[in-house]
């Protein structure tokens, strides 16, 4: 894509159009980051710039910083020993000519943390699943338990992401950079030590960053898992002190921009390292990747390295939440005369608790997502051709949440609106929900509509003059039109992710009122755990239902 | 370094990309698999590279059995000692162009020859002062200099070329079509260029090899090519044609006279398109019969008249008539002309 030109989508110049753009995005994204920032400086009120500082300073509180870091350190550890023999293998051998299997493999991290971690809670816990199943697995049930239990269950979650980088990365290189090297004489090894690791260094570092940025951010798995095994970190601890007494917003505050500065840093070292060692390696025509037939014991040893990933990061978690979901009596274990269908019946009875939240969560998710696309294509339109700076710095703050840790953003937003100042008063409402999932999940309507714009060629607008059309008509009938699909699966997307949000969802929401997520989370921690995972599968089958449709209508669409 | 195939077949996933091969490229020759795109050509060129394994058959390459799937030979590519350039270039991006030349020669272990053969092919390619720099930051006709200078450091007797200059610009294309050659020439070496640019092969090839649909269709000089196709698809490929029997017998277009001479065979028609090509006319003619013939005129004519085209039985061809030989002088003559009129 030598061409960047993507002109022709602004509406006429008009300065307030923009300024309108910004201050949307002031209001919506910078000013409750703004938030958290000036509460950690003013902890009583007075200006202290060392203040975040001396809060890290005590040691209690350092200690759940470096929690986080090693965390992210163990995780991405995992992650790459989960993802890299599976990105060979897809790439380079006939494993992956089964187009299902991407799919398949996007399964783990598309299941929200916390159910992921419930379904691993209820399989490995004393007398869980893998005892029943197995009874001399009750050994592993302490060494599971601990910081490496945690370590495996992120892992899990998250190796589809740097799966996907390396093996696009892989099939890139496979291609003539590869044969070159063949033909001018480079053995396998040399092949290896010489072109193909320092070209995956740079996709590989990039996701080994976001797998970590990812981790530290994670709410889910800390809040279900980390909880019970006592290991503490950033995001678990600012949601206990902002939500369980003592309340502590100045730790809250101080550790949220704790976070939030180290997030920052490895994103920006993200940045540098992918711009110095990422190379263009996709070639033109005539790419051809050698897939290396498997025969053999090879092949046994491949695919039950993919059978067996697949049975640890999808099996067992779904097994536990399905099987848990249909337990009549959870004390009597597995047994075909324990399976009953009654806890959907309740959950699906109008009137029910459960009934309720999943109302809730549809109706706030549905109002999210139109809010967030209808902003999202404001913002898209306001970009134009991005080559102006007002131009890309809306796009950067437009992309900004989904850079910063969910839990940050929602600190920010309860600072802000929940300020004595605020005249608006939409805290504890209804509308504080909604606002707080635009914020979140704007920046997925944003990337999707900017795809979308990306494709209308300047031309298709200036034909649209030529032939006579005015502005308006012109961005009616044609830039629109072609919004369209950019504009549905943003949707579709925010729709999805925000009705199964857990954090943003536990700090908001107003008394009383429950979504699936924190139902099931409620249900989970002191209630019926069947009735939680009952609902965790309702959840993840309606949303996945919606991203079949997506997919559908976009393939109808090509 | 000959190259030698015999009974060298290749399908993929069941669709034949090769039918069974003979063939015999001459050492030091400058050899031009040409054809359109998906006639195996490329498929060949990765055959005598090692990247592709033949079905069965066996090749040679100077007098070395490098593939043979009756005895189970296959050498990696690696293990042929070669050139080769690729469509893309396949430069690595991580690497400066010193770099990129000197991996035939470390990957192989002659770490005492790097120096002076890597200056030696730099210099070649007439790319002094550049060593130190990343190939984005080149153009697209110093890659390919890049790329040819990679493939002659080791100093392989064999280079292949993967439609090389399709990834240039048309300008540069022509430049680095003559430079390509001479270099070539000059190190004497065995070159096997895939092209399905019929231009490109006239102009820089001993030897033609037309291929379609996995057959060879003819081999030859680039005048026997041109002037004796001994099969219909080749008389069309390469240069225009117009059939004065269908898919037997055809004349080229600067062989047609505007004014029959005695002896001459005489066409009617009208003319039917005009195009102009700067230093002359193309003009379509529909003949009587319907057919249309392309011949070329000095001046513009008009749409719709009437004219009498005259061809001198000798510039008639028969197909599959090899026996029919043109007078050797007048065709060196012809050849320089035809290669004027290609050019353009």
């Amino acid at each position: 894509m030598d061409n960047p030109h993507r002109g022709g989508l602004r509406l006429p110049a008009a300065s307030w159009q923009m300024g309108l753009g910004m201050l949307l995005l002031a209001v919506l994204v910078l000013a409750p980051l703004t938030m958290v920032l000036l509460h950690s400086l003013f902890p009583d009120g007075t200006f202290d710039a060392f203040a975040p500082l001396r809060v890290l300073s005590d040691p209690a509180l350092l200690q759940i910083f470096w929690n986080s870091i090693a965390l992210g350190g163990w995780v991405v550890f995992g992650s790459t020993l989960l993802a890299l023999p599976m990105a060979f293998l897809a790439a380079r051998t006939t494993i992956g000519r089964h187009a299902w299997l991407d799919v398949v493999l996007i399964i783990p991290f598309m299941t929200p943390p916390y159910i992921g971690s419930m379904g691993w809670i209820l399989f490995m816990q004393r007398r869980g699943f893998a005892e029943q199943l197995l009874p001399a697995a009750a050994g592993l049930t302490p060494a599971f338990f601990s910081l490496l239990g945690m370590v495996a269950i992120m892992s899990l979650h998250l190796f589809p992401f740097l799966y996907l980088i390396l093996r696009n990365a892989l099939m890139r290189i496979g291609g003539s950079l590869e044969e070159a090297a063949s033909v001018h004489g480079g053995g396998m090894m040399y092949r290896l030590r010489r072109v193909i690791l320092p070209l995956l260094l740079g996709s590989y570092a990039m996701g080994a960053l976001l797998v970590f940025v990812k981790t530290i951010a994670e709410f889910g798995t800390p809040a279900t898992f980390g909880r019970q095994i006592g290991y503490y970190v950033l995001t678990s601890e600012i949601h206990r002190f902002t939500s369980s007494w003592p309340i502590d917003f100045g730790k809250a505050t101080a550790l949220a921009s704790a976070l939030l500065g180290a997030c920052l840093m490895f994103w920006y070292i993200q940045n540098i390292i992918s711009r110095r060692h990422q190379y263009r390696t996709l070639g033109g025509k005539g790419m051809r990747t050698r897939m290396v037939p498997l025969k053999g014991w090879r092949a046994v040893l491949g695919w039950s390295y993919t059978g067996m990933l697949l049975l640890l990061a999808i099996g067992i978690p779904y097994f536990s939440i399905i099987v848990a979901s249909m337990q009549k009596l959870r004390g009597d274990g597995l047994a075909w005369s324990n399976l009953t269908l009654a806890h959907y019946g309740e959950l699906l009875r109008p009137g029910s608790k459960g009934w309720q939240a999943l109302i809730n969560s549809m109706g706030l998710a549905a109002l999210a997502a139109t809010v967030a696309v209808l902003i999202g294509t404001y913002l898209v339109l306001q970009m134009g051709s991005m080559k102006r700076l007002s131009q890309r710095s809306l796009d950067m703050f437009s992309l900004l949440p989904n850079t910063v840790p969910g839990i940050v953003i929602v600190v920010g937003l309860i600072l802000l609106w929940n300020a004595p100042w605020m005249p608006v008063s939409i805290y504890n409402t209804y509308t504080m929900v909604v606002l707080t999932y635009v914020v979140f999940f704007l920046p997925y309507s944003v990337q999707y509509i900017k795809s979308s714009a990306a494709q209308i060629d300047g031309s298709l607008v200036q034909a649209g003059r030529v032939f006579g059309g005015r502005s308006w008509y012109v961005f009616r009938r044609i830039v629109l039109p072609l919004l369209i699909p950019g504009i549905l699966a943003g949707w579709m997307m925010t729709f999805t992710i925000s009705a199964r949000e857990l954090v943003a969802s536990l700090m908001v929401l107003p008394p009383s009122m429950q979504v699936t997520a924190t139902y099931i989370f409620s249900q989970f921690e002191q209630g019926e755990v069947s009735l939680g995972m009952a609902m965790a599968v309702v959840s993840v089958g309606l949303t996945t239902l919606v991203l079949v449709i997506m997919n559908h209508l976009g393939a109808d669409r090509k | 370094m000959e190259v030698a195939l015999s009974g060298v077949t290749k399908t993929f996933d069941g669709a034949t990309a090769l039918h069974p091969l003979d063939l015999t490229i001459t050492s030091g020759s400058f050899t031009t698999l040409l054809g359109p795109s998906g006639c195996g050509k490329t498929t060949l060129l990765r055959l005598i590279a090692g990247l592709e394994q033949p079905d069965s058959g066996s090749i040679h390459i100077g007098g070395k059995t490098v593939c043979d799937t009756s005895k189970r030979i296959f050498l990696q590519p690696q293990q042929r000692e070669l050139g080769m350039v690729f469509q893309d270039f396949a430069l690595w991006p991580h690497m400066t162009v010193y770099e990129n030349v000197a991996f035939g020669l470390k990957a192989r272990g002659r770490r005492k020859e790097v120096a002076t053969q890597v200056a030696e092919a730099i210099e070649a390619v007439r790319l002094q002062g550049f060593e130190k720099r990343y190939p984005h930051q080149l153009s697209g006709g110093q890659q390919q200099r890049v790329a040819f200078a990679r493939s002659i450091a080791a100093r392989a007797s064999l280079i292949l070329f993967d439609e090389p200059l399709s990834a240039l610009d048309a300008m540069l294309r022509d430049e680095m079509r003559e430079e390509l050659v001479q270099m070539v020439r000059e190190l004497g070496v065995t070159a096997v260029y895939v092209t399905h640019d019929q231009t490109e092969a006239m102009a820089m090839s001993d030897t033609i090899i037309v291929m379609q649909q996995g057959k060879v269709l003819q081999r030859g000089e680039p005048e026997a090519i041109y002037h004796t196709p001994t099969h219909p698809f080749v008389a069309q490929f390469v240069g225009r044609s117009n059939w004065v029997e269908r898919d037997r017998q055809m004349v080229r277009p600067e062989h047609i006279r505007w004014t029959a001479r005695p002896g001459d065979r005489v066409f009617e028609g009208t003319v039917s398109r005009i195009s102009y090509l700067g230093d002359r006319y193309e003009v379509a003619v529909k003949l009587t019969d319907g057919t249309i013939w392309t011949a070329y005129h000095h001046e513009r004519m008009a749409v719709g008249g009437q004219v009498r085209l005259g061809v001198a039985e000798q510039h008639i061809h028969t197909l599959g008539d090899p026996a029919r030989q043109t007078n050797k002088a007048t065709e060196g003559q012809q050849q320089h002309q035809i290669r004027e009129v290609i050019y353009q």
